[in-house]
């Protein structure tokens, strides 16, 4: 399996821990899970997963997922092709973002969708501290709760010499 | 008599060249696909394409009940009216073993008919699975996470 699309469905947690637990998919490139009712203990048990070292894009937006959810995706070492990974409109706050900005496994990043969540200065300001994600080309953080110190964070990252889309308009 | 002969046999030998069949946004209903289900003839057949159309259970029913289509590697039936029982007959299938790829997104399939899929043992070489847009929920992704094939 390359592309597994589950997206908008009524997938919640048992779910996610079920698909997140599967060993089989080692050539699994795409997973679509946007749209479901996922919480922190799926995402924390996609985030697990050890098995999809090919996936290159992840979509979990318009789901429940917390920081719980987002330090274990943020943990993750599997994911080494990781191009794309939407985030978008959970609940993920600081925690949850200091672990995604700390992430060493994801060097061909490309695109980061955060908008939409509790965020803060200091997730926003360990996302800025990233060195890794050099190809980055679109980081979406709009709709947050992140100040001056965040955008200054943001604005201070030279490694992102690739980024061509940055949203950060303050909406809360 | 002999010409009607000779022109069905015509249609028959015709039939088994089929590589594909594209019939997507064709209005057809459950009468329609439930005669391309019944086919016993297009054994070649890699790509059939049925997507935006109007087929529901019965239609899906018959089709997921064919056996002659053993070389299928792709079939689309997005955007359709397949509920859980035409899902689950489709998940059933055993004798698509080179299916490759398989499209139900943007239908009406619940826990049901995604158990079925996820219980299918004989799509070993299925690359692409889109069920998105359907009704299923955590006993359907269970199955779909537990599979091993």
């Amino acid at each position: 399996m390359k592309e597994l699309l589950l997206n908008s469905n009524r997938i919640g947690d048992e779910g996610a821990v079920s698909i997140g637990s599967n060993t089989t998919w080692t050539n699994l490139e795409l997973l679509y899970l946007h749209q479901n009712e996922i919480g922190d203990k799926g995402a924390a048990a996609i985030g697990a997963n050890t098995t999809w070292s090919k996936l290159k894009f992840l979509e979990l937006g318009g789901n429940k997922i917390g920081d719980k959810g987002a330090i274990s995706i943020g943990n993750n070492i599997a994911w080494k092709n990781l191009v794309r990974l939407t985030l978008y409109s959970n609940r993920i706050g600081d925690e949850g973002a200091v672990s995604i900005g700390l992430n060493t496994t994801w060097k061909h990043l490309e695109e980061l969708y955060l908008w939409n969540n509790e965020i803060g200065d200091k997730g926003v300001a360990a996302i800025g501290t990233n060195i890794i994600w050099s190809k980055l080309k679109k980081l979406i953080l709009h709709s947050n709760r992140i100040g001056d110190e965040g955008a200054l964070s943001i604005g201070s990252n030279t490694t992102w010499k690739n980024l061509e889309l940055l949203s950060y308009i303050k909406m809360r | 008599m002999i010409l009607t002969q000779l022109l069905l046999e015509e249609r028959k030998q015709l039939g088994k060249r089929i590589t594909e069949l594209w019939l997507s946004q064709k209005k057809i209903g459950d009468k329609g696909a439930a005669a391309i289900g019944a086919n016993t003839t297009w054994s070649k057949l890699k790509e059939l394409l049925l997507n935006s159309n109007r087929i529901g259970d019965e239609g899906a029913v018959s089709i997921g009940s064919n056996t002659t289509l053993t070389n299928l590697e792709l079939l689309y039936l997005n955007q359709n009216e397949i509920g859980d029982k035409g899902a689950a007959t489709i998940g059933a299938n055993t004798t698509w073993s080179k299916l490759k790829f398989l499209e139900l997104g943007e239908n009406k399939i619940g826990d049901k008919g995604a158990i079925s899929i996820g219980n299918n043992t004989a799509w070993r070489n299925l690359v692409r699975l889109t069920l998105h847009s359907n009704s299923i929920g955590d006993e359907g992704a269970v199955s779909i996470g537990s599979n091993t094939t």
